[in-house]
């Protein structure tokens, strides 16, 4: 069943100008309310530009708006949730939420080191609770895959939130790419609906990329815990309710991407010229999320 | 008193003379003796043995004696082994009391001569049944039911998709000849189509959410059977946790066992089925079929 013209209008194009058109308003106020908050310069790759504190609510509540918008349009979920899939958009707007004002406190080291994971930690544990489902024959079994999830999910948002890599540009081609990937094996797992829902992730991403780069602001940084919450979110309900032989490690490894790319990006010394650096870090995501689709197309061919 | 005496002399021999042969009321009787044992008027009361077809495959042309039943050859042994499942798939009908002339598989039995004159030419047994006016139940099943939907996409290229279920019980019942009852579950997991993928993507949250949805279920409120034979049947079909009323025309027949032919459309976006409406349309054709 191929995606119509409204799907791609309201899937791809109206959360990706939503999205544009809230940061860019978002971005604007914040440099009219904070003092410093300057373009950054994460377009140097070598750079590790400090983030202005405004910088998640800027980026997450404009991604997560993008996403709404295509998401209520497209009918892709009700209003109120019922099923234990439809309980993600309210995880996600949870995460933003908790990512903004963690993110308005700042980034003195209790922030950074304490407050930041233990408030991440809490949010995958209770958007965890909200999606798993309570199945008798779930499989992996509840309380291996919820902690599983939650871990995932922690590591993933916190390393890519703390990463000096975060911020840089690359980091944005690593969270698109994660977007695309996520989507693709959702389609492959014979669930349009949730496909969508994943692609609505991209559009509203590049949305965000393109006033970035036109502001000269950080591309996707504070997006770390609401994009990890989504994509993990969305890719975890995909995989309990898919009837397709897709391998339970194809939903797993784009979340492995950003968290490869982001420790790879610590681990770099600084004297890396910038494009092999770049092209490093892109291909540390790249590379788990292609084996994830790889394996999951391989795994249907039969079907 | 010699009177006396030859009376009863007489009255002995005649009782003696009357007395049956040693054995013949045991089981152990051949064949012929059991065609005599068997009264031919008791066929019109007693229920039809459910045993029947097993003697059958053992002596599928007994030698025929009487007229009727020489014009009437037995059917071939796959003929004969047809009927036997007919049998076998309802046992309960074949218990219930209608005259065994009624019940079809039975015509090529071999009869006693007594009934002769009571049997019928094969063609009008099947009306008989048809006319059959005691209570009847169905179980509906998989092999003797089908439930089938055809979806179709919208625009130039409508490639209808036809699905079915595979694991479904409920029931079907007659009284007075009519349909009275009609329901059943069905476990949408067993759904199922020709090309997989598809069958996936039915399963999924996009159409039928079978994780979350398990069972959906129809139960009859309402039958009424037109002048004209027509049978509108109206019930709740509960799909996707939510129940509405239905209503659909069936051609039924009631006899021995009750068939039923249905095809109506249902809105699938009246039980949530909301996903994919630009491109599948929103009225899924329905094919019952009982006694199929």
């Amino acid at each position: 069943m191929p995606f119509s013209g409204n799907d791609l209008l309201w899937g791809l194009a109206a959360p990706l100008l939503v999205a544009a058109g809230l940061r860019f308003v978002l971005a604007g106020i914040a440099r009219l309310l904070v003092q410093g908050d300057q373009p950054d310069t994460d377009s140097d790759a070598t750079a590790t530009p400090a983030m202005p504190a405004g910088t998640s609510l800027e980026t997450s509540v404009a991604l997560v708006a993008g996403a709404a918008v295509g998401y209520f349009v497209l009918k892709l979920g009700p209003w109120v949730p019922d099923a234990h899939y439809e309980w993600l958009p309210l995880g996600i707007v949870i995460a933003m939420l908790v990512a903004s004002v963690v993110g308005l406190l700042g980034q003195s080291p209790l922030v950074r080191f304490a407050v930041l994971p233990v408030s991440y930690a809490a949010v995958a544990a209770g958007v965890g609770y909200l999606l798993m489902p309570t199945w008798d024959d779930l499989s992996p079994a509840y309380a291996p895959y919820l902690a599983s999830w939650c871990v995932v999910v922690v590591l993933v948002s916190v390393t890519t939130e703390l990463a000096p890599e975060g911020r840089r540009w690359p980091f944005a081609v690593v969270w698109l790419g994660t977007c695309l990937a996520a989507a693709a094996i959702v389609a492959i797992s014979e669930s349009l609906r949730f496909a969508q829902i994943a692609g609505l992730t991209f559009g509203a991403s590049l949305g965000l990329v393109a006033v970035g780069l036109m502001m000269r602001r950080s591309l996707l940084g504070g997006v770390g815990l609401t994009l990890t919450t989504y994509l993990a979110g969305i890719l975890l309900i995909a995989e309990v309710n898919s009837w397709s032989d897709v391998p339970l490690v194809s939903y797993w490894l784009p979340m492995a991407g950003p968290l490869f790319a982001a420790v790879l990006g610590m681990l770099l010394p600084a004297k890396v010229p910038a494009a092999l650096r770049a092209t490093l870090v892109i291909l540390a995501a790249a590379i788990p999320s292609t084996i994830a689709v790889v394996l999951a197309i391989v795994a249907t061919l039969s079907e | 008193m010699t009177r006396f005496l030859g009376l009863a002399l007489i009255a002995a021999i005649a009782l003696t003379g009357c007395q049956p042969p040693s054995g013949d009321g045991g089981s152990t009787g051949t064949t012929g003796t059991n065609e005599t044992s068997a009264p031919a008027v008791s066929n019109e009361t007693v229920p039809a043995p459910v045993e029947k077809p097993e003697m059958k495959e053992e002596k599928p042309a007994p030698p025929m004696e009487t007229p009727k039943e020489e014009a009437a050859p037995a059917p071939a042994p796959e003929a004969a082994k047809e009927e036997m499942k007919k049998e076998e798939v309802n046992p309960e009908e074949a218990a219930q009391p209608e005259p065994v002339e009624g019940v079809e598989g039975l015509t090529e039995k071999p009869a006693p001569e007594e009934s002769a004159e009571m049997k019928k030419p094969a063609e009008e047994t099947t009306t008989v049944a048809a006319e059959a006016s005691g209570p009847v139940e169905v179980k509906l099943t998989p092999e003797n039911t089908l439930i089938q939907f055809v979806g179709i996409h919208k625009g130039d290229k409508p490639d209808p998709r036809t699905g079915k279920f595979g694991k479904f019980s409920g029931t079907a019942k007659a009284a007075d000849g009519k349909l009275s009852e009609v329901s059943v579950v069905i476990e949408t997991a067993s759904l199922e189509t020709e090309i997989e993928k598809l069958t996936n993507h039915l399963k999924s949250p996009d159409f039928f959410d079978v994780r979350e949805n398990p069972e959906a279920k129809f139960v009859s409120k309402k039958i009424e059977t037109a002048d004209d034979g027509t049978v509108t049947i109206t019930g709740d079909l509960t799909l996707l946790k939510e129940t509405k009323p239905v209503s659909f025309p069936a051609t039924v027949k009631v006899g021995k066992d009750i068939t039923l032919d249905a095809e109506f459309k249902i809105n699938r976006t009246d039980f949530g089925m909301n996903y994919g409406t630009d491109n599948v349309h929103e009225d899924v054709t329905m094919t019952i079929k009982v006694g199929k």
